[in-house]
């Protein structure tokens, strides 16, 4: 006879009759109930708001406060809103059961009470309400669902018509203001979202399946993304959930940005480019048309960071982006009215290096010209913060498919092409050529660093002493340049010098060789090596300079030296370019009391008819000649003719490159003047040299003839 | 007299049921209990009338209807709720040989509910 109801339900009697009280507490703890007793409505009330029993049976006619206003005292309390109150009334009383429903009760039981029977009736009013109180809490769970989920929600049948809404807090601008309950949703929604729907509540209500769907609606000039989902309702109706998910696009946008754009000047990234490029590739061979790639490198930023800051730096590359990007705009236009498939796109792969990817053209000309123009773009005068600046961009260009056919090659020749335009000297856009080897590739990384390392000190003159092989004097030192790359470690004159003269950059080179070592020699002024001469090569180039003659005097004049202190190396090759205005020259030179001798002789054509006119002091024999002076006979007979010639002309005769003692003995043999060579003295910094010539100076006060030693 | 009875056994037979084995005796404890109030509620319905309390005399007598009916004393409940009529109509002039009627009944209720407790 046990219920579902737990056994300890707590039930409070209240009569004034204590005879009724008892019987019935008897009746109901046989039943397993707990009871608690009250007297009259005053106490009812009293007890029920302290200990919230499980259900309350209440009779009427009670002194101080009668059973009815008890009931409603109680009812009113808000934990009390389910509490089973059971009005015991008189047989018969219509009046008072009508009242007792009035004030809140939830049954009554008519007098005299049927005591066998009352037990179980209480059970089933108490069991009802924990049932009905289970519903009421899993409802007020439901609706707590609703309330929560910002999504608007409609139920709606096969037809259309809006059964239920929910507005939600989110989908609301898309439907809840269009739809009335009652009405088709079909009718009163937008055709498109309407007819998505219409087939969607049908498939949805034959399957018994859920159905997802994206939507997109303008508001406030701003698009809103909405994601709906049906699912089954009921039998013959669905639900529809619409939610919001405008803020989802947008972070899924914002990551999507940070992945693929540059946060500084919003432009694509280096990962957008390479899939704008692979995509360019792929379009271009289905339509066999051409792109062109731009890899663009301001010449001058690295200066204006490191010397205005990072911030006008920054702001100088926003320019730039946009100026790029407007670019773009122009010749977007251009484009339209010319081809509707040209485009361009423009990226920033990272500090001052951009691209450009040029879409959609025919001929090689025609990416040239849209080269030409987004760098002349590029060029016009920019102001950043007060500051006005020319930003000159050097430009490696590629073509496909004419100069790669895929990315990774596209990509790799570009960028060769961009190194020779800033070895070719910057401010220009150079396109790919197959002459552009790896190893031309690694001369310009050469000639690009040769160009900071004269400003960042990396350059050093050594100084190799010559020897008068009749009296061991030495008359002076051959200037020779060395290079210690900052990541390199040192590179070899014969791999750099090269390099400079084909660019060019000899000229600065050769200048700061003659003011360094116009500097030894004033630093050598006034000591025991003031007559010790410094021999400079000079670059056939930097010979033909007109103010060459200028540059040197002032050298020489502002720091006081005798001109004859300083003495100039040329090639045969220097010599034999122009030799008329090359006389004039070197005489003007000789004239000042500049020593000249002709470095490498033997090496180059020299015409035996002009050498006589040319005002010289010396012939140095090339070290190849030297080095094999003991094993070939025929280098052994040049060095013996070089040295015969020399002194035929007058002139004096240097061997170089002498490393041993045979080579000594055969020089001296054939009447050599001086020798120069690590078996004497290798090239040493100035400070060493200096102690090196003193040193020697003191061992050999006298004129010893070297067979003596 | 009208036709209540004195004495309707199944209110005691009902009581009866709830007895539980091995505990107090339900009804002669309910009996005595009615006994006790019936006697208390005559006396304040004597004195409601004397003192020409008619709300007195209302719920005197309603108690006393309610409590005779529980132990089927019917007769007693019913002179009890002619009283109680009375009293809540404010007819005390009424009353008459109301309370004689009541006397008489509790005596033979009490009566018939002894003997039922002795047998």
């Amino acid at each position: 006879m046990t219920g579902v109801i737990s056994k300890c339900s707590h039930i409070l009697v209240v009569d004034d009759d204590a005879t009724l009280r008892m019987l019935t507490r008897t009746a109901l703890e046989q039943v397993g109930f707990l009871v608690t007793e009250a007297a009259d409505g005053r106490e009812a009330v009293d007890v029920a708001l302290r200990s919230f029993p499980d259900a309350i049976l209440m009779d009427v006619e009670m002194p101080e406060l009668d059973g009815f206003a008890a009931c409603a005292q109680i009812r009113r309390h808000p934990d009390c809103l389910d509490t089973p109150i059971v009005m015991l009334t008189g047989r018969d009383d219509d009046e008072s059961i009508r009242e007792a429903y009035d004030c809140g009760a939830t049954d009554f039981i008519p007098k005299p009470i049927n005591w066998s029977l009352l037990g179980q009736r209480v059970m089933y009013i108490v069991r009802a309400s924990q049932v009905s109180r289970g519903l009421r809490d899993s409802e007020s769970k439901n609706q707590a669902f609703v309330q929560a989920i910002p999504d608007s929600m409609l139920v709606v049948n096969r037809q259309g018509q809006l059964l239920t809404h929910h507005r939600g807090s989110s989908g609301s601008r898309l439907i809840d203001d269009l739809v009335t309950e009652g009405d088709s949703i079909f009718e009163a929604l937008p055709k498109s979202l309407a007819d998505v729907w219409r087939t969607q509540i049908s498939r949805v209500l034959d399957t018994r399946g859920m159905e997802l769907s994206e939507h997109r609606a303008k508001k406030n000039a701003a698009y809103h993304f909405y994601e709906s989902r049906v699912v089954p309702y009921t039998d013959k109706s669905v639900l529809i959930m619409l939610r919001d998910v405008t803020e989802q696009k947008q972070a899924a946008a914002k990551v999507r940005r940070l992945a693929f754009y540059d946060t500084l000047t919003g432009l694509p990234n280096r990962q957008s480019f390479l899939i704008q490029l692979a995509e360019a590739i792929r379009e271009a061979e289905a339509t066999e048309g051409r792109i062109g790639v731009l890899y663009l490198d301001l010449d001058n930023f690295k200066l204006i960071n490191d010397s205005l800051g990072h911030n006008i730096g920054d702001r100088l590359l926003k320019g730039i982006a946009k100026r790029l990007s407007s670019s773009v705009r122009r010749d977007d236009y251009v484009a339209t009215t010319e081809r509707d498939s040209a485009k361009m796109q423009v990226s920033r792969l990272g500090g001052d290096e951009f691209t450009v990817l040029l879409r959609g053209l025919n001929s090689v000309e025609e990416v040239e010209a849209v080269a030409e123009r987004t760098v002349s773009i590029l060029k016009e005068p920019m102001s950043v913060d007060g500051h006005q600046f020319v930003i000159t961009p050097s430009v490696g260009m590629s073509v496909y498919p004419d100069d790669g056919q895929d990315l990774e090659t596209l990509m790799k020749n570009t960028d060769t092409a961009l190194h020779h335009a800033k070895a070719a000297g910057r401010d220009r856009v150079t396109r790919f050529s197959g002459t552009m080897s790896i190893r031309s590739l690694e001369r310009l990384d050469i000639e690009d660093s040769l160009r900071r390392a004269i400003e960042n000190g990396e350059l050093e003159l050594h100084y190799q002493p010559k020897m008068v092989l009749a009296n061991r004097d030495i008359p002076g030192v051959e200037a020779l340049v060395r290079w210690t790359h900052p990541d390199r470690g040192p590179i070899s004159p014969a791999k750099f010098i090269p390099i400079a003269e084909d660019s060019g950059m000899i000229m600065a080179l050769s200048e700061w060789v003659m003011h360094e070592a116009c500097n030894q020699l004033q630093a050598w002024q006034g000591t025991e090596l003031d007559r010790v001469r410094i021999a400079i090569n000079l670059s056939a180039k930097q010979f033909n300079l007109d103010d060459l003659h200028s540059q040197i005097f002032s050298a020489l004049n502002t720091r006081q030296i005798p001109f004859e202190r300083l003495e100039l190396e040329l090639t045969e090759g220097a010599l034999m370019r122009d030799i008329d205005s090359t006389i004039h020259s070197l005489q003007r030179l000789k004239d000042a009391g500049l020593l000249i001798a002709v470095d490498d002789f033997g090496t180059g054509y020299s015409s035996m008819s002009y050498l006589k006119r040319f005002p010289l002091d010396a012939l140095k024999i090339d070290r190849s000649f030297v080095d094999e002076i003991e094993k070939s006979r025929e280098s052994h007979a040049i060095c013996k003719a070089i040295v015969e010639l020399g002194h035929g002309l007058g002139l004096k005769v240097i061997a170089e490159g002498v490393e041993n003692g045979e080579q000594v003995t055969s020089l001296n043999l054939m009447d050599c003047d001086q020798l120069q060579g690590y078996f004497f003295a290798r090239p040493m910094p100035a400070s060493e040299v200096t102690r090196f010539i003193s040193d020697h100076v003191k061992r050999h006060l006298r004129r010893l003839p070297l067979a003596n030693l | 007299m009208d036709a209540e009875q004195v004495l309707d056994l199944t209110a005691l037979d009902m009581i009866r049921s709830l007895q539980q084995p091995g505990t107090e005796d339900l009804v002669s404890k309910i009996v005595a209990m009615f006994l006790d109030d019936a006697e208390r509620y005559r006396g304040e319905i004597r004195q409601a009338i004397d003192d020409s309390d008619a709300s007195r005399l209302g719920a005197a007598a309603h108690s006393l209807k309610s409590c005779a009916a529980n132990v089927g004393a019917m007769q007693v409940s019913a002179v009890a709720s002619r009283l109680e009529i009375l009293g809540r109509n404010d007819a005390l002039a009424s009353v008459g040989n109301q309370f004689n009627d009541l006397e008489t009944a509790l005596a033979a209720a009490r009566e018939r509910l002894l003997r039922q407790l002795d047998s």
